[in-house]
């Protein structure tokens, strides 16, 4: 055992002294082995130490800014809520008016009161009053078109200046109507001339 | 003109050093570029407005 130690030692021995005495006499190969040194170097620190640092700090800087952006933005929106509810409740007393004007359901029943009050007090005639298939209560069906507002079609009998007052308090209620068309017929009945107004129309409301 | 030719590990060397160069600055250039991620989502961040329009209310007030 001894000996095969002993051999391979000085094999390996002379081996390492043979490439030394190369290395310190031929200068290109000393130049080489420090380039090629050299360059593995700035290879594994790039790969290994450099990329992934400075990426990791390009990512926190743009992280950090992100949330510095957002800190802000979220500051801003706390101080506008802040500023809508005290505006809300030194205005509690009036917005009720705007959600009669614009309801948060379809409440057909207001509008047609609302309506039949103003003909009665215009001492018309109602004839009719319809409104389109609309959700009273609950959610609307999923592949149903959403449109937030209420048609309606109306016609009553009257005289000319009854039509006129009737169709001026309309346009003076709270609830906001959007007139598609109105159309004054003119029959004789057993009455005498009579004048049919027909409006269709629709009422917005906010939908849930 | 006498010059030595470089030996072909050093050339190597050299690419791989070029490209390895060129790679981290595609990759800089890349999350520089980036969108950074919301940190919270849209509709929270969505500022609005605290203004009422008192003159609209009045009028409304006026109606029957």
């Amino acid at each position: 055992m001894n000996n095969g130690w002993k051999k391979n030692y000085l094999r390996y021995k002379d081996f390492f002294l043979s490439v030394a005495n190369v290395y310190k006499t031929k200068p290109n190969l000393k130049i080489y082995l420090e380039l090629i040194l050299s360059l593995s170097t700035v290879l594994i620190f790039s790969l290994l130490a450099i990329k992934p640092t400075v990426l990791t700090i390009i990512e926190l800087n743009k992280e950090i800014k992100a949330k510095q952006e957002t800190s802000l933005n979220l500051k801003q929106k706390i101080k506008n809520l802040q500023t809508a509810n005290n505006l809300m409740q030194n205005e509690l007393e009036n917005i009720i008016y705007i959600h009669q004007a614009i309801p948060d359901n379809a409440t057909p029943e207001t509008i047609i009161k609302q309506i039949e009050n103003v003909a009665q007090e215009n001492s018309l005639q109602i004839l009719g009053f319809s409104t389109s298939e609309v959700t009273l209560l609950g959610k609307d069906a999923e592949n149903k078109k959403i449109q937030n507002e209420l048609p309606f079609t109306f016609s009553a009998r009257g005289t000319y200046q009854n039509i006129f007052s009737f169709l001026t308090t309309l346009e003076n209620l709270r609830r906001p109507i959007k007139f598609d068309s109105f159309i004054i017929n003119s029959n004789i009945s057993e009455e005498g001339k009579v004048l049919v107004l027909t409006i269709t129309g629709s009422v917005p409301y906010l939908h849930e | 003109m006498n010059r030595k030719k470089l030996p072909n590990l050093i050339v190597l060397f050299i690419l791989t050093l070029i490209t390895t160069l060129f790679w981290i600055s595609f990759s800089i250039y890349q999350v520089f570029t980036k969108e950074a991620s919301p940190v919270v989502p849209e509709e929270i961040i969505l500022q609005i407005d605290p203004k009422l329009d008192i003159e609209t209310i009045k009028m409304m007030r006026s109606k029957i």
